[in-house]
């Protein structure tokens, strides 16, 4: 049994009569009986559909085979799987793509009605003899991308859905009040109902509903429940939350659905959550043809976690948090905004800290049943020390390695409390660790360098390691205001409102300004200001004093404002202080349209609908080069912020971020080792074959409802033998296994690679559609590429200048620094260009990243939608082919 | 001078496979170590000596996240 688990935040769920009284408030506005079904191969054969309301078009979407409706355009029914659907799709992310596809038009925004959230489990998943197979992918058009964005997430959800009788769930329309949709896998019944007084943040809400639908306490692990929380509502970067029962820890655990806002989708359509209820779960629900092989499979993976993960990885003890350090001795651990690999302080946050100190130990922490990995740590008993929680203990789920990265090194924190405690609130409030992050260390380093002051965030202050700012940040989007909700939107949204907003007054235009005060507004009452939120000991490791950052000035200017008296006990504080100041009058209201034509340097208010942080300092634009200093540095690719790994030093990996259909995650490609460390792909050839085979090999997992963790973060004895150690054959073999195990047929390398060859390249043929998908979109920040400051290359001169000489044949003896970085970055942009006309090659497309017309025929999707996508882009590149056997598609 | 990862690396008497290890700040639990496209067992690492010309191979299994 776990021990010393006090989490004491029940208090605020309720009493079971409390949320017995909040379930008599529902309004039950429509009911469906479906019939049940026999699950046959993985799969039921049929998809749930429910419109929460609203008008739309659904005329090109699947007909309803059944459905009823319910006020205010409410629909629940069902849709059929054909064959076909199945063998192109397979399921998971395919299916997901599929009815996404069909539910949306090429101009269709994130917030528009008919934006679809799909989740499938996949064929596989709810198999619980083998590790990490109660996989959900989840797709919606994103609100941070404009694209179709793919999340995967574990928790019980999935498998529930799959045996409650679907093979995935489209959530589409918007309603007019908060809704929630209960789903009962037992009595075949599905529910929308009005859900007023439960909580919207996700540690209390899904503890709610879980009382709330559950028979009795032994009922609870077979409820799970969908949620967001309250700051995916005011940002672009909202998760969802799925949640399963932890019956040793007698609390709720959520796994996130974490990248491209697909969180605010959800609340944007007032769905407050799904809940699922399945009892009976088994090992063959899934009707197996051969559960043998299933079986045999996964006593091989569990034997190798019992013998091998200590000495391997460690996953049972801390998860994916074991990489911390290692990615620091590696150089590749993201560190004030990707400008650097390790940090001195890396020890604090070591994985061993988080073991000895928070993490309870010697708990099956696996998120579906028969997961031996049980990656899913959680730290018990956490006290909060900001925010709406503040002083209750409560259970964070995490950190993974992610979080440690992006709550942690990426924005200089290096004291795990505030890591956890960014980690806790990410997850109730609905936000995901990753972007909030990233976006979090774009938004430090512009203010370290100048772009923007005190005056334009009340006063938070957005240096390097201010845990406290992090968390303040996440306040301030439940709140709906402050600086917050600029950050909030995502660094793309960042670039546009800092670019419009944060630039210098002009001289010429000063007098717009003289003899006006900038009025504070009364503050009603002091915040709590914590005191040595930074300190950054640098002294033994010279490189990380940024020179361009001088915090003796900026503590100088706070002083010099009022903002430096916030009624602390210690002045030498500066942290979030809620001061903010009227508009001046006579300075002129402009619109959206007129910001393009309005003038460097002078002063304007916007209408801007983007800019509810009405803090009343004028908007001034910044210069065009100021603009162009602030790109270099913006770490996101498609709207999509980075994820936590260091990529400048391996260019398969600037690839393998670049190159990715969502935007810059890492699922599709992690090359790093490979390509740095081991050198086994030195060619652009190799590296291209690597950008095919493991993005292929990936994107399977989430077709088929599979965790990505057992493949490679254990690994057999005998793997040191194989011919290709990297791809892991003797798991891969067992892949074979459990997929013929549920599905009856064999499948080899090239029958996997091309199931996922076939979403893969349907999902870019998706993004063209939505006016992605080109040469253009795939060039990343150059940061990604490599040194762009005297502090990053600096850090590694040594490297760098041996670099030059032995790749360049440049001898950089008495060249400065700057000239040094443009010797360089000039040589890896055409690095990555000519990787970026490679991996195109290898995989089908024109040099522009267009698929081939010859590529969807050979993979058997050459169906309309496809070829009419291509085609004029095709026909514009001059790659539409001639011949008797493609003039059926010049019409299709 | 010897191959490590295809590069080439300064050979010195007496180098082991753990003291090249150790250099090079190869920390990560599960490598795999060949001399001349033969399996070094992780138990023969420090008593392993490295020969001139040789060619080693560190490969780190990590495939990420």
């Amino acid at each position: 049994m776990v021990e010393c688990v006090h989490n004491n935040y029940r208090h605020h769920i309720g009493s079971h009569e409390e949320i017995m009284a909040m379930q008599a408030k529902h309004k039950v506005l429509a009911t469906y009986s479906y019939e049940p079904t026999t699950i046959e191969r993985g799969y039921n054969n049929r998809t749930l559909y429910i419109s929460v309301g609203g008008e739309f078009d659904t005329s090109a979407q699947d007909p309803l085979t059944a459905s009823v409706t319910g006020p205010n355009g409410i629909i629940i029914g069902e849709k059929a799987v054909s064959e076909d659907m199945k063998k192109k799709f397979v399921g998971g992310k395919g299916f997901d793509l599929y009815h996404l596809w069909k539910a949306v038009k090429a101009d269709t925004q994130w917030n528009d009605a008919c934006n679809d959230i799909v989740i499938s489990p996949g064929p596989l998943a709810g198999i619980t003899q083998y590790p990490g197979a109660g996989k959900s992918l989840v797709c919606c058009i994103s609100p941070t991308t404009h694209l179709p964005v793919d999340s995967n997430v574990g928790g019980y959800f999935g498998p529930f859905l799959k045996f409650a009788g679907f093979d995935a769930i489209e959530l589409q329309g918007k309603a007019e009040e908060e809704l929630i949709i209960v789903i009962d896998g037992n009595k075949h019944t599905i529910s929308v109902e009005t859900a007023p007084e439960e909580a919207f943040d996700s540690h209390i809400l899904g503890e709610q509903l879980t009382e709330m639908y559950a028979d009795n306490e032994e009922d609870k692990p077979n409820i799970s429940v969908i949620s967001s929380g309250r700051a995916a509502e005011n940002s672009y970067i909202g998760i969802l939350n799925f949640t399963f029962w932890d019956k040793r820890r007698n609390c709720l655990r959520l796994k996130q659905a974490g990248r491209g806002g697909i969180g605010t989708v959800f609340r944007h359509k007032r769905i407050k959550a799904v809940v699922i209820k399945y009892s009976g779960t088994h090992a063959n629900l899934n009707n197996p043809v051969k559960p043998g092989l299933i079986n045999a499979a996964g006593i091989r993976l569990h034997k190798e976690m019992s013998l091998l993960d200590d000495r391997q990885n460690g996953m049972r003890h801390i998860g994916t948090a074991n990489i911390i350090e290692v990615m620091d001795k590696y150089d590749l651990l993201p560190t004030h905004n990707y400008q650097y690999g390790m940090h001195p302080e890396t020890p604090k946050i070591a994985s061993k800290v988080f073991i000895e100190k928070y993490i309870t130990q010697n708990v099956p922490d696996g998120c579906w049943y028969g997961c031996s990995m049980s990656c899913a740590k959680a730290a018990d008993n956490f006290e909060l020390r900001t925010g709406a929680y503040k002083g209750h203990k409560v259970c964070v789920d995490g950190p993974e390695y992610e979080n440690a990265g992006g709550l942690g090194s990426n924005v200089g924190v290096f004291d795990p409390r505030w890591i956890l405690e960014a980690n806790f609130y990410c997850d109730t409030y609905g936000l995901d660790t990753i972007s909030m992050g990233t976006m979090t260390a774009f938004a430090m380093e512009c203010f370290q360098r100048g772009l923007y002051t005190l005056d334009d965030t009340e006063g938070l202050d957005m240096r390097w390691g201010n845990g406290y700012t992090l968390n303040e940040l996440m306040h301030q989007m439940v709140a709906g205001d402050g600086f917050g909700m600029i950050v909030g939107k995502g660094i793309r949204h960042q670039k546009r409102i800092f670019a419009e907003r944060f630039g210098k007054v002009a001289p010429e235009y000063e007098y717009m300004l003289q003899g006006k005060t900038w009025n504070a507004i009364p503050v009603p009452e002091e915040k709590v200001v914590l005191t040595n939120v930074i300190n950054p000991d640098l002294d033994d490791c010279k490189y990380l004093k940024d020179e361009n950052y001088d915090d003796k000035a900026i503590m100088e200017s706070i002083k010099g404002t009022p903002l430096s008296n916030p009624g602390a006990a210690n002045d030498s504080a500066f942290v979030a202080h809620p001061q903010r100041w009227e508009k001046i009058e006579g300075i002129p209201t402009i619109s959206r349209e007129e910001i393009a034509d309005w003038p460097v340097g002078k002063p304007y208010y916007s209408t801007d609908p983007d800019c509810e942080y009405t803090n009343g300092r004028p908007w001034v634009k910044m210069t065009q080069e100021q603009v162009d200093y602030m790109n270099k540095f913006a770490m996101e690719n498609k709207g999509l912020e980075y994820s936590e790994y260091l990529m400048k030093e391996s260019l398969a990996q600037q690839g393998g971020y670049a190159l990715c259909n969502k935007g810059a995650q890492h699922d599709e490609a992690w090359l790093i080792f490979m390509d740095m460390v081991n050198n086994q792909i030195p060619t652009f050839e190799d590296k291209a074959e690597a950008l095919h085979y493991f993005p292929m090999f990936r994107t399977w997992f989430g077709l088929l409802g599979l965790c990505k963790l057992p493949w490679n973060d254990v690994t057999p004895l005998d793997n040191k033998y194989e011919a290709e150690p990297a791809k892991i054959p003797g798991h891969v073999r067992n892949y074979f296994d459990i997929y013929e195990g549920v599905l009856g047929e064999r499948l080899d390398e090239a029958s996997m690679v091309q199931q996922s060859e076939r979403v893969y390249t349907f999902q870019r043929c998706f993004i063209l559609r939505m006016g992605s998908g080109q040469r253009a979109n795939d060039f990343p920040p150059v940061r990604s590429l490599g040194p762009i400051t005297k502090e990053e290359y600096l850090s590694r001169e040594e490297r760098y200048d041996k670099q030059i000489l032995d790749k360049q044949g440049i001898d950089v003896s008495g060249k400065s620094v700057e000239e040094k970085i443009q010797i360089i970055m000039d040589y890896r942009i055409d690095q990555f260009e000519q990787l970026v006309d490679a991996v195109y090659l290898r995989r089908g497309w024109t040099p522009n990243g267009t698929v081939k017309l010859e590529k969807l025929i050979e993979l058997g999707m050459d169906i309309p939608e496809l070829v009419q996508t291509v085609r004029p882009y095709l026909k514009a590149e001059g790659y539409w082919p001639t011949g008797e056997e493609y003039a059926k598609y010049e019409n299709m | 001078m010897i191959k490590l990862n295809n590069r080439d690396y300064p050979y010195r008497e007496g180098l082991t496979v753990r003291s090249l290890m150790d250099e090079n700040g190869f920390v990560f639990q599960d490598i795999v170590v060949k001399i001349n496209g033969k399996v070094v067992r992780d138990e023969a690492w420090s008593s392993t000596v490295i020969h001139d010309e040789d060619d080693v191979q560190m490969i780190h299994i990590f495939g990420g996240g």
